[in-house]
């Protein structure tokens, strides 16, 4: 299920995402070196809780966004990022496909918790702004299958 | 030996309810919590002698029936009522809801009734079993909202002293 809710969740993702910032996928290699600013995404955890045998598997994933920034003028835009971020998969459920594109189930996310984990430098000129999305969700195989 | 000594546990359990159709329809309930609860009461008439328990005696009571509950995630309440193509679903057919053809088991003019099946698989594929109640009836149907899942709360009686219990 794994790969299933990544690769739904990145396809999403580069589908919906609109902010010119490139993404970080995990294993994919992206060239950040003179971005002013990026975004990482990762799915981090996925527990199961107990259930019957026969129940349609739900998983609990846990989603995790980050936003950088190096932005010389503009000190707010790891924040623009974030709010970017947060406004798309804030309560979005989204179609879980395998790799022929037939569904699978869905991915409910809910609603986002944001850090800022941004530190200071010693060099003013090279702050790079860090903030976090959380997101929990919940996967739900489709009862059908 | 066709006893095995592994505590048994939610995983193992699976929760089906018959109505009474000629071809009975059957309903598995996949999304419940797996908190399944029955009661069994025994009544007994305690006789005492002038207020002593040490010379009074003890006789059967009348019989009690069985109250039984669970509770299930709540996807959608109609199916069948609401289009024939769809499949049955659980608030459906506790309510026997207009279009949804669930048909009591007991006779006309008692009260609605339906059977549960509760089976409990063995982990070690020994000795499975299966825990019959017939005539269900509804006491209270409970909806509630929640963050994760909105859950429907069912608890009833079946109208028999104690469930049938069988090994399979």
């Amino acid at each position: 299920m794994l790969q299933h809710i990544t690769r739904s969740l990145h396809s999403f993702w580069a589908a919906n995402f609109t902010v010119p910032v490139p993404t970080c996928f995990p294993g994919v290699p992206t060239r950040i070196d003179n971005a002013p600013a990026w975004i990482e995404i990762w799915v981090d955890a996925l527990g199961e809780p107990p259930r019957r045998r026969n129940s349609p598997e739900a998983t609990h994933v846990l989603i995790t966004i980050h936003a950088f920034s190096r932005h010389e003028q503009d000190k707010l835009q790891a924040q623009t990022l974030a709010d970017s971020a947060a406004e798309l998969l804030s309560q979005t459920t989204i179609p879980i496909l395998d790799e022929s594109q037939q569904p699978l189930g869905w991915l409910a996310i809910q609603e986002p918790q944001t850090r800022d984990l941004t530190r200071a430098s010693s060099d003013p000129g090279h702050l790079t702004q860090h903030l976090v999305l959380s997101l929990s969700a919940i996967a739900q195989r489709s009862t059908s299958l | 030996m066709a006893v095995t000594n592994i505590s048994r546990n939610l995983r193992d359990g699976e929760l089906v309810i018959k109505d009474g159709s000629t071809t009975p329809l059957v309903l598995t309930v996949v999304l419940d919590e797996g908190d399944l609860t029955w009661t069994e009461r025994q009544r007994t008439i305690e006789v005492k002698d002038r207020g002593s328990i040490l010379n009074g005696h003890t006789r059967k009571g009348d019989e009690e029936s069985i109250s039984i509950s669970f509770t299930a995630k709540w996807t959608q309440l109609l199916g069948l009522a609401a289009s024939p193509s769809d499949p049955l679903q659980l608030y459906e057919m506790l309510t026997f809801a207009d279009g949804s053809t669930v048909q009591s088991t007991s006779a006309a003019g008692e009260q609605d009734t339906l059977t549960f099946e509760f089976t409990v698989l063995d982990p070690a594929g020994v000795a499975s079993e299966r825990i019959v109640f017939p005539k269900v009836y509804r006491e209270t149907l409970t909806m509630s909202e929640d963050k994760e899942a909105n859950l429907i709360a069912f608890a009833g009686r079946a109208f028999v002293p104690q469930p049938t219990v069988t090994r399979l």
